[in-house]
């Protein structure tokens, strides 16, 4: 129990003074426990304590009021995944309420820049409402003295619950694996989302285009040239399901896996890169209604669409080699992990 | 309706409790301080402490040690002569500096609330 209590105070004590203090705070119940050594004393022992996340709180020099110590960390993680998807509901919603209400009959560029700024506010706004209103909540939970707690043999391990009184019941169990994971929790719905959007891009890749009022389109894709191109793609995605099979299984970075994530992503930038200048792809047709709507002569339009793509692949060659390199990094941490388990 | 949200949200049990919290600390700062005039460890400490009937939380004894020790006020060593290894902390010269400057402010401040509280009431 004193390994549980110090393996979870770890978890929310400052890095650099982590093993120091882990240290100290084992001598301290030691010496609290005296000759004691059974389970009910130690039980007081770490009671008298308290729960580990508030001690941990206690070694911060700098204290958080608003957002006490029980939820700080939990509030500042909430966030961080979510608010995005919340500003980007909240642009989907602006886009969707821009062109039902719109009048594009001009289809002039205006339309879109006015389209394209309303997104953008949404999505800054959308973001502002929800760190408002997830504070007010955990700042109402703070008030009430509603505590996240675990239990081990409960049917849900967490649970909100009113209750001031830690118990090292409510202690979690030490976690034996490596330090870094795959996240599990999207493998399925990734794959069946890749599975679906490939199936449905193959399929009806020629309905992508532009729309007149009378409902003549204009073909974006030029279907000989999107042909060749399609066993590639349900080649890649077949590799993106069998890397996601792959994590699901392997749960954990080691340098295997990554490797073939790796090759994965550079052979996909490579096919990105040159679908995207591929100047047969995108039919002429539609390449001369984008020239008239927008106003620009053609040499321009191709002139903005490199700079653009040349941006755009640039910011995804930079993010890629920072991902491969996270992952080797992670690979070589767990690696490290496995050993000091097989030392111990 | 602001109002009584915001009322609702800072209680008065909220705001009592603070300020309780605010004073126990500075007071608790200046008898930690004057315990470890002499070398001593956490546990022993908090022995110490209770033994004059100051009641102090493990869990913020021990947290409290450290910051003064990150403030530079305490020095502090591992001694591992005996079975288990402990902790020892004591004032070093800016701790002591400081002790002596907070005592002289205690005093300052009894003897004034003292004579405001008589003054009140007589």
């Amino acid at each position: 129990m004193i390994k549980r209590y110090l393996h979870e105070l770890g978890l929310y004590l400052p890095n650099e003074n982590k093993e120091d203090i882990l240290k100290e705070v084992q001598a301290n119940i030691y010496d609290m426990l005296g000759d004691d050594e059974s389970d009910e004393n130690l039980e007081r022992v770490l009671c008298t304590l308290g729960n580990p996340r508030i001690l941990a709180q206690e070694y911060y020099s700098k204290k958080r009021y608003l957002i006490g110590p029980y939820y700080y960390d939990i509030y500042i993680k909430f966030l961080k995944y979510s608010v995005f998807i919340a500003g980007s509901i909240f642009a989907v919603i602006k886009m969707f309420e821009n062109i039902l209400q719109g009048d594009y009959s001009g289809n002039n560029s205006k339309n879109l820049a006015v389209i394209f700024s309303g997104v953008i506010t949404s999505f800054i706004d959308g973001m502002w409402y929800y760190v408002i209103m997830v504070t007010i909540i955990f700042i109402i939970l703070e008030h009430k003295n509603y505590n996240l707690t675990y239990d081990e043999g409960a049917r849900h391990k967490y649970s909100f619950k009113k209750d001031d009184q830690w118990t090292p019941k409510q202690l979690r169990p030490i976690k034996t694996q490596q330090k870094y994971s795959f996240r599990q929790t999207s493998v399925v719905a990734d794959i069946l989302f890749t599975g679906i959007m490939t199936t449905l891009f193959l399929t009806f890749y020629n309905y992508l285009g532009w729309y007149e009022k009378d409902g003549i389109v204009i073909e974006l894709f030029n279907p000989n040239r999107f042909k060749i191109y399609s066993i590639f793609i349900v080649l890649f995605g077949l590799y993106y399901i069998g890397i996601k099979v792959m994590i699901w299984k392997s749960k954990y970075p080691n340098y295997l896996n990554s490797a073939i994530i790796s090759v994965y992503k550079i052979l996909s930038f490579g096919f990105f890169r040159v679908i995207i200048f591929d100047p047969k792809l995108i039919t002429p047709e539609f390449k001369n209604k984008v020239v008239s709507v927008l106003s620009i002569t053609s040499t321009q339009l191709e002139n903005y669409f490199k700079i653009g793509a040349n941006i755009l692949c640039i910011i995804i060659f930079i993010l890629m080699v920072i991902n491969i390199v996270k992952l080797f990094y992670k690979s070589y941490i767990n690696s490290q992990q496995i050993d000091k388990l097989k030392v111990n | 309706m602001t109002y009584s949200i915001i009322w609702w949200v800072i209680s008065m049990e909220t705001l009592i409790k603070n300020f309780r919290i605010e004073m126990k600390r500075g007071i608790m700062t200046l008898l930690v301080l004057h315990h470890l005039r002499k070398e001593t460890y956490g546990y022993l400490l908090l022995q110490d402490l209770s033994a004059y009937d100051i009641p102090i939380e493990a869990g913020t004894l021990y947290p409290l040690l450290r910051r003064l020790e990150s403030q530079g006020l305490l020095d502090s060593d591992w001694d591992t002569s005996e079975s288990r290894a402990r902790k020892y902390y004591c004032l070093n010269e800016k701790g002591w500096h400081v002790y002596e400057q907070l005592v002289n402010e205690w005093c300052e401040i009894e003897s004034n609330i003292g004579k405001i509280l008589k003054e009140d009431n007589k």
